[in-house]
């Protein structure tokens, strides 16, 4: 079960990774993604997200935080050293608290 | 860590971000809130994660002597967690931060006691303290 706790209610994270990164119409991948808390936070704004984690429980609570998720979402069971993608794609990697 | 980032690296493309969000392994302040303000009930103590802290430090410093990346931006803030009560936090803490913290015992009395003098209106805080470093692919 689920312990009741609220996460930076006050959005400062958010707030931060906004002003210093432009995210909006971006390629973005988020390395240690783990449930999605923060990809959600800000997946609205990139055209394309990508959350990553070793962690396939995880990985289940990101994908089914939204009951339709937009396709320019997804999340993928991978580690930071040996990224599933090919050279050159993205415009920002986000590393959450994962090295 | 460096191969990590060395996949960072790899999949940016050129002048792309790479932006390093992580906790501070610093005391963290333990408080109990309430519409009047707030009472401190001591730190958190976040020093079990120092080594892995000290780690990714050292993994940073080996990509910028290498030029893979530019350091531009560095900026702290405050991540606030809030529980109901004493009994949710110390649950919430022994279930997700077993091996990462460390709750003194005196600590634990006094948030019990100032939560128990604000049991009304009272939320129990902890406020880690955030680092967000932006660096540019060279």
């Amino acid at each position: 079960m689920d312990i009741p706790v609220l996460r930076d209610p006050e959005g400062a994270e958010l707030e931060h990774l906004i002003a210093a990164c432009q995210l909006t119409g971006k390629e973005v991948v988020e390395i240690g993604c783990g449930n999605g808390r923060l990809t959600w936070q800000y997946a609205k704004l990139p055209q394309r997200v990508i959350g990553i984690d070793p962690n396939l429980s995880g990985l289940h609570k990101a994908s089914s935080t939204s009951a339709e998720p937009p396709q320019h979402v997804s999340f993928i069971q991978a580690i930071g050293e040996l990224l599933p993608f090919p050279t050159r794609v993205f415009n920002v990697v986000l590393f959450s608290s994962s090295f | 860590m460096v191969h990590a980032l060395q996949e960072a690296w790899r999949v940016l493309v050129p002048r792309g971000i790479f932006i390093d969000l992580r906790p501070i392994c610093i005391n963290a302040p333990l408080e109990i809130v309430t519409s009047t303000g707030c009472a401190f009930a001591g730190f958190v103590d976040q020093s079990p994660n120092i080594p892995d802290d000290i780690a990714a430090d050292n993994a940073i410093q080996v990509i910028l002597r290498d030029n893979l990346f530019k350091e531009m931006q560095v900026d702290y803030f405050d991540f606030a967690y809030y529980w109901n009560t004493v009994t949710e936090m110390k649950a919430f803490m022994d279930d997700n931060w077993k091996d990462d913290i460390i709750l003194p015992d005196g600590v634990l009395q006094q948030v019990h006691l100032l939560f128990d003098q604000n049991r009304d209106q009272g939320r129990v805080r902890l406020r880690i303290r955030k680092r967000l470093a932006k660096f540019e692919k060279q």
